[in-house]
């Protein structure tokens, strides 16, 4: 445990300039795009009501209010979001590859500590998971920040509030990140998780069998899908269900556990057994 | 310690962010989830498989909400396992399962199921649409009989459904073991490209397990009546779950008319009617024509109940129904309920026709509330009259419902 809480620690610190260029970026873009969004509607509203002296109602006819939605529907919101999942899913490959191909090829020494070389598996896909997860945190305590921050931008006649659920429904992705219930949240990133072990998976077949390795990654990601989506595989074929909803539900349940185990196995093998120093 | 704060802080603070996130949400979701179906009249038993949906506008948002006379659930918080156990939970497919077992397993999403007694009775249509090669038309019949644990399946041929390019299986019915099959089958005329539909009745030996007659019993084309101005052919069965004895064709001409406001201006408008109604005897194969009385012109036919037919009619600020009996040729009964208008002039109180039982549900109270009638149209009577009301201490103030649709799961 401890020799993994070290390693976790130290892949962590490897990436830690990243992830808060990352915050930076994200703070930085969502704050301008609240602040440049606010003041040219607070133009607007200058131009028309104050110096042609168009009433408040024509102008909210013809503009429409301002709120949130403005920038949810805008790249303000949607780039710095979709730049980040971008990011991290390349450091998913980088933070294997980079042990190989950095400066000092680090993945030696990384083999040869004395501990158990899951540890290592299991450092960088928790690093990934926390990456992720606090991301998105950071994004809930900004949406209401940047709701204040452009609620005291323009005037109170022309903003309208949203609730917090109002501004999450606006943009699909992020009622993919932030799920209203519990459990679709340990659905969601539980198969996120999944992902990643099989991703990782992958990357260890190829660094265990180089170009015959790739092969075998996307044989196996292929099997896992297969066995994911095999209930639903069969419905679409014999077109009819055997199984009722909740079944199907708890099926999937299982299978899910089933690949992620396989995965670690996999993974646990190959780290073991085929990835040589 | 200090040397793993990055292990330390970053997962820490996004816990909390992650905890405060969802006990917000869930407090949220109990103070707006606290409506619920209050009696006025009646017995309570009479809404007990009763959800009445809506959507509730709030100040701060909206929400579609289900109310019971337990409570409510707001759907958007429902999590993936409890959206599937809310489906299970009301659907006929469960009841059918706790009676009948495994013999439901696998029919649920192909054809339907008919009910008599302790005979259950499975129609596979799951071959629509029929393929073009002429080879798989074909039904599955499955028999389970309850009291005897017997169970059958088998294939029959539909003969004569080659130029065919759609069935739909309408109805069916069981008597003297001669299962009856009624289908409109669709297919297109190959000059004018117009669309017709055959209804046609096959009759199956369930003994010999043969399809023994097949018997055209109406033709209808799917043609536009003029620019504005269409009409469609519908089924009303005397049983929903069950065999039927009879079915009622109903013809009714959709008009869109354009409306002339001083506030809104020029706006289009549809308008329903029936106009032409046929009453289809399963058991003696016999086809006749209902003659729809005058002053039942620009009502819909909604429901019947033996001779009796029911129409209904949506009127500036009421809903009327009113029940003719055909043989008798009188109206036996008429009634008026109350009906929201919005400020578009869109009529939102809606009626539901289920088990001989008329279910009336309108906003009421500037649309802060929503009033549910039940009339047994047999009698006539109201068994039960209730509104939507909040529980709790703290209620809502600010929120209007949008509309109120009506869910009965038996």
């Amino acid at each position: 445990m401890k020799n993994y809480v070290k390693l976790f620690n130290f892949e962590m610190g490897r990436f830690l300039k990243g992830y808060l260029a990352l915050v930076g970026f994200t703070v930085i873009v969502q704050v301008l795009g609240a602040v440049i969004t606010s003041r040219s509607y607070t133009n607007k509203i200058n131009e028309h009501v104050y110096h042609e002296g168009m009433a408040i109602d024509e102008f909210l006819s013809q503009f429409g209010d301002m709120s949130m939605y403005a920038i949810i529907h805008s790249l303000w919101i949607q780039g710095p979001i979709l730049f980040c999942i971008s990011v991290l899913l390349i450091y998913t490959l980088l933070i294997w590859y980079r042990d190989w191909f950095g400066k000092n090829t680090f993945i030696y020494r990384l083999l040869m500590l004395p501990t158990e070389r899951m540890n290592i598996f299991f450092a960088k896909l928790t690093t990934i998971m926390v990456m992720v997860l606090s991301l998105v945190a950071l994004q809930i305590m900004l949406l209401p920040v940047l709701n204040k921050l452009m609620g005291s931008l323009v005037p109170e006649a022309y903003f309208m509030n949203l609730s917090f659920k109002e501004m999450i429904s606006g943009f699909n992705v992020l009622t993919i990140l932030f799920p209203f219930s519990f459990s679709n949240f340990m659905i969601h990133y539980g198969l996120g998780l999944l992902a990643v072990s099989l991703i990782f998976t992958a990357i260890l077949f190829e660094r265990s069998f180089r170009l015959k390795g790739i092969v075998y990654g996307i044989l196996y990601i292929a099997l896992s899908l297969l066995i994911l989506f095999s209930p639903v595989i069969m419905i679409a074929i014999t077109e009819t269900s055997y199984l009722y909803p909740l079944e199907l539900f708890y099926f999937e349940l299982i299978l899910c556990v089933l690949v992620f185990v396989m995965s670690i196995l996999t993974s646990r093998f190959l780290l073991n057994k085929k990835i040589t120093v | 310690m200090g040397k793993y704060w990055k292990v330390i802080i970053i997962p820490l603070i996004t816990s909390i962010v992650f905890i405060t996130y969802y006990i917000h949400l869930q407090s949220n979701s109990k103070a707006i989830a606290q409506f619920f179906i209050a009696k006025q009249s009646g017995d309570d038993k009479e809404v007990e498989h009763i959800s009445l949906d809506t959507e509730i506008n709030y100040t701060d948002g909206r929400e579609m909400v289900g109310i019971t006379n337990k409570g409510s659930i707001v759907y958007s918080h429902l999590s993936i396992y409890e959206h599937l156990k809310h489906i299970s939970k009301n659907s006929q497919i469960n009841r059918l399962r706790k009676k009948y077992g495994s013999f439901i397993r696998g029919k649920q999403s192909v054809g339907r199921f008919f009910e008599k007694d302790d005979l259950l009775v499975h129609i596979d249509d799951s071959l629509n649409p029929f393929t073009h090669n002429g080879e798989k038309h074909n039904v599955t019949v499955s028999i389970y009989d309850l009291k005897t644990k017997e169970k059958d399946s088998f294939e029959v041929k539909l003969p004569h459904v080659d130029k065919y390019s759609w069935l739909f299986l309408v109805t069916a019915s069981l008597n003297d073991n001669k299962l009856k099959i009624i289908t409109s089958n669709e297919y297109e005329e190959p000059k004018s490209h117009i669309t017709l539909t055959d209804y046609v009745v096959y009759t199956i030996d369930i003994d010999t397990k043969k399809v023994i007659d097949a018997e055209k019993i109406f033709e209808y084309t799917n043609e536009d009546i003029s620019e504005n101005q269409y009409s469609t052919l519908d089924f009303h069965t005397d049983k929903k779950d069950g065999f039927s004895d009879f079915i009622m064709i109903e013809e009714r001409s959709y008009k869109d008319i354009t409306v002339e406001s001083e506030e809104e201006g020029e706006y289009n408008q549809q308008t329903q009617s029936t106009v032409a109604l046929k009453k289809y005897d399963i058991k003696a194969n016999k086809l006749s024509d209902i003659t729809i009385p005058k002053e039942l012109e620009g009502y819909t036919f909604e429901h019947f109940n033996g001779d009796v037919l029911y129409f209904v009619k949506q009127a500036e600020q009421s809903i009327h129904v009113v029940g003719y009996d055909h043989s008798k040729k009188k109206i036996t009964s008429k009634q008026t309920f109350d009906s929201f208008v919005d400020e578009y002039g869109d009529y939102r109180a809606n009626t539901i026709f289920y088990n001989n039982k008329l279910y009336v549900t309108n906003l009421i109270d500037e649309s802060k509330s929503i009033e549910l009638i039940i009339v047994d149209i047999v009698t006539g009577e109201t068994i039960y009259k209730g509104k939507v009301e909040q529980k709790g201490k703290a209620p809502v103030k600010d929120y209007v419902f949008q509309n109120a649709f009506l869910n009965i799961n038996q």
